[in-house]
């Protein structure tokens, strides 16, 4: 049911600045961005070209454990006029990544109790659109224990 | 800067309780210049500086207000970008430029048609689609966030009540007090009182935010007119004197360790502006908080000191922002109730105070006010100190 709900939100379109992206996760493996000279990372959007961190050009594809915690959250009760009302409520949220890093705003998904939790463990789950897109989610991991995103 | 060198004299509102849908930004624009020399009892001759107010949907303003108001003779142009928070941004460039005397009286504007059918918010509200995204910025799109600022500002208030246990009563109490202002205000959209289970009971947006902890949206324009102290005293009006004005941008590095839209560039601002101003927060008689949202209010308060950090909720949940209380804010209802005009909406509402023609909201004794800018998502921050006293003209630059 989840599935069908997921791949029923609009697809993104795939250029050749995203498409290791999209392509890694097809093989439910969540890439981000790391700076070779200094070693941090950085969330692929917005794109910048040099690392925030030192400023150094080159950032590079690397996969990320898709392990994080939910930094912050909120439950969205309406869809703007053209978007589709059953929807919602959704979860969107911001998740501070085990390689201390944050994401942008990305989608949640709620754990069995249905909520979605500041301070509550997520990892990184795939789901195809069905434009056969595969875009991560993340989902709040059962029980407080992490599970490596690239097992689901 | 120093502190009272120049001097607010002209301002002109558009009137806001009224749905214009059909007008354009830029026609609001001269029409809110043209009230604002009138007000100060200037011809357009005069005017010598113009500053706009950037980040809007439209581009017209920026591009075409000179030539709509047939001025020739500029020597001061510029259109300034800090969301929010640009309004105190111009005061201050304004106040530098009249201090070294490259502009004699200068006209700072915003204007926007939100409203208005052809723009991407009105497109938003009557259904016209938008097309897939391509690359990864697609991919908010497919999560359901099209960018919607009560999305974000609703991530930073999730935290705060993670952290220090903040409820949505609390965020309602802001709303209540202001609407209360609101009920007193001629120029206030929303004029009907609510009470706390209004606020309750409206539709939820974005958790924790209700209906009513969401700013309007209205189209209209404000055009302020400033010029030297001097200069100031021979206007119809009493000099509003620019005391302070200070600023704090923290951005959103989105690194660990950083607590985004919890604290705020309003910790760095508030106390230059206060500086500068050589006042207090004991001093401060009323204030004007930009509230794109009910919780921009609350943070906003803790950052600059008046409660500490996390005691927020308490602070405004006990009568003292409303009529009667003892620390008046947003006394024209503020963008919750009054009209949305980013951080023209506070600012106008503070000359009106200090000028003391603000009718049956007038605060007391109204010395000093502080007045607040919040921009991007609690990302850039302005905080501006006018007063009907003059300051000393001492030049205090604070780096504490």
């Amino acid at each position: 049911m989840r599935e069908e709900q997921l791949a029923a939100r609009p697809s993104p379109v795939p250029d050749a600045e995203s498409e290791p992206f999209f392509e890694a996760a097809g093989r439910s493996e969540l890439l981000i961005r790391q700076c070779p000279a200094c070693g941090a990372w950085a969330w692929p959007v917005p794109r910048y070209a040099t690392c925030q961190n030192c400023l150094a050009p080159g950032l590079e594809w690397k996969r990320a454990s898709g392990a994080g915690v939910i930094h912050a959250v909120t439950r969205v009760h309406y869809v703007p006029a053209d978007d589709d009302p059953s929807w919602v409520p959704f979860m969107l949220g911001v998740v501070e990544l085990d390689e201390g890093v944050r994401t942008q705003i990305v989608g949640l998904l709620a754990g069995k109790d249905d909520e979605a939790r500041v301070g509550d463990p997520v990892r990184a789950v795939f789901s195809s659109t069905r434009d056969g897109v595969h875009v991560p989610w993340f989902e709040v991991s059962g029980n407080g224990s992490r599970v490596a995103g690239n097992e689901g | 800067m120093e502190s009272g060198s120049a001097a607010i004299v002209g301002l002109g509102i558009t009137d806001m309780t009224r749905r214009r849908y059909d007008v354009t930004a830029l026609d609001l624009a001269a029409e809110a210049v043209k009230l604002a020399l009138d007000d100060c009892q200037l011809p357009k001759t005069q005017l010598d500086g113009l500053i706009v107010n950037g980040n809007l949907l439209s581009s017209e303003v920026r591009n075409n207000l000179q030539d709509a108001l047939g001025l020739p003779d500029l020597t001061l142009l510029n259109t300034m970008s800090a969301g929010g928070a640009t309004a105190g941004s111009m005061v201050q460039y304004a106040s530098f430029a009249i201090e070294a005397g490259l502009a004699s009286v200068v006209a700072l504007v915003f204007a926007d048609a939100p409203l208005r059918p052809a723009s991407s918010i009105a497109n938003s509200r009557y259904g016209v689609p938008v097309g897939p995204v391509s690359g990864l910025e697609g991919l908010g799109r497919t999560y359901g966030d099209r960018g919607q600022a009560a999305i974000r500002y609703a991530m930073a208030a999730s935290r705060h009540m993670h952290l220090f246990g903040t409820t949505s009563e609390q965020l309602g109490a802001i709303a209540v007090a202001q609407r209360q202002w609101a009920s007193l205000s001629p120029l206030a959209q929303k004029r009907e009182l609510i009470t706390l289970e209004d606020h309750q009971s409206s539709r939820l947006i974005a958790e924790p935010f209700r209906l009513l902890d969401c700013c309007l949206t209205s189209n209209g324009a404000v055009a302020v007119i400033m010029t030297s102290a001097e200069a100031a005293k021979d206007r119809p009006h009493s000099p509003v004197f620019v005391r302070g004005v200070g600023q704090g941008h923290p951005g959103d590095p989105g690194r660990s360790g950083f607590d985004h839209g919890v604290r705020t560039g309003a910790v760095a601002a508030g106390r230059q502006a206060l500086q500068q101003a050589e006042i207090g927060l004991n001093d401060v008689d009323a204030v004007q908080i930009y509230d794109s949202f009910t919780y921009t209010v609350l943070v906003t308060l803790e950052d600059y000191g008046f409660c500490a950090k996390g005691e927020g909720g308490p602070f405004v949940s006990d009568g003292r922002l409303g009529v009667g209380g003892s620390l008046p804010c947003n006394t024209g209802g503020g963008q919750l109730s009054g009209y949305y005009a980013w951080g023209f909406t506070p600012l106008s509402e503070a000359i009106i105070q200090a000028r003391g023609t603000a009718g049956e909201r007038q605060v007391a004794d109204c010395d000093h006010l502080m007045v607040s800018g919040s921009g991007g998502f609690l990302n850039y921050h302005t905080t501006v100190i006018l007063s009907r006293l003059e300051g000393s003209r001492r030049a205090v630059v604070g780096h504490a």
